[in-house]
């Protein structure tokens, strides 16, 4: 009886010390998204990624090859919803990107380039809760084939080519002052004389 | 920014604008384009057309994509 309760004592000495342990790592800074997830926040997250996408999707193999039609179906898709986040290049370097947390993942890195191509269309239709990714998918064939362009795209990110990054910022998704100013450049560099430019440089 | 280039180093680009003249920080990561096509900042002369977007880093303009062309010949006669 004795030892019973000596090792009951300890167990739960055990998981109290976790949770405090758990606590302390999570509420490190508050709510705020402005502290960098730790290693092991980092990591675990990662492994809790993969184990919540299942295996049948997990096996998929990209139905779609990687035609030059494919990726530029797939740039431009990606030009008009992810490059807000996660940049035309895929590196996560914008202003949305770097202010997430967890931070918008550099895409051309091994940690996403080592995904299963069912792991990226699960996460690209799904979306990760608690993240910033969004579930893109509708569930119709269509919305199902411009996914599987896109995982070919970022299949593609890492031989990017700077012509190409080009082509994406003319698809960015721009306000009618951004494509008025936009004109405005192209004019000025053309020989027009400059007119006033009304852009905010502080984000 | 919209301007003509004053002055090009290797960490710094100096532009005259309507406003006067401005200095921003030229980094690794600063984008060149010249007349639509990729370019270096090895490219960009003085008196360059230019138009610099740029982010604030504290008290300095950090030059994030800069797009130039030349600067127009003499008109023939």
């Amino acid at each position: 009886m004795k030892t019973l309760c000596i090792v009951l004592a300890l167990s739960l000495a055990v998981v109290l010390g976790a949770l405090v342990a758990g606590a302390a790592l999570l509420f490190r800074g508050g709510i705020s998204a402005r502290v960098e997830p730790t290693n092991v926040e980092a990591g675990m997250a990662r492994r809790l990624l993969r184990l919540g996408i299942p295996d049948s999707s997990r096996q998929l193999r990209n139905p779609v090859a990687p035609s030059k039609d494919v990726l530029a179906a797939g740039r431009a898709h990606f030009a008009d919803h992810c490059a807000i986040c996660h940049g035309n290049d895929g590196a996560g370097r914008t202003e949305m990107g770097r202010n997430l947390y967890p931070r918008a993942p550099d895409l051309r890195l091994p940690q996403t380039q080592e995904l299963t191509d069912g792991e990226l269309f699960y996460i690209i239709e799904n979306g990760v809760r608690l993240t910033g990714m969004p579930g893109w998918g509708e569930g119709s064939e269509e919305s199902g084939r411009a996914s599987w362009h896109l995982v070919a795209f970022i299949r593609h990110l890492p031989l990017l080519t700077s012509v190409e990054k080009m082509e994406m910022e003319h698809l960015n998704p721009k306000g009618p002052d951004e494509w008025r100013e936009m004109q405005k450049d192209e004019a000025f560099l053309k020989g027009s004389a400059p007119s006033p430019d009304t852009r905010h440089e502080n984000h | 920014m919209r301007g003509i280039v004053v002055s090009v180093g290797r960490e710094d680009l100096t532009v005259k604008t309507s406003h006067g003249s401005e200095k921003f920080v030229l980094t690794p990561e600063t984008e060149f384009v010249k007349s639509g096509a990729p370019a270096a900042a090895g490219d960009l002369k003085a008196s360059d057309r230019v138009v610099v977007h740029a982010k604030k880093k504290g008290s300095r303009m950090e030059a994030v994509k800069v797009e130039f062309a030349p600067a127009a010949g003499p008109k023939k006669q």
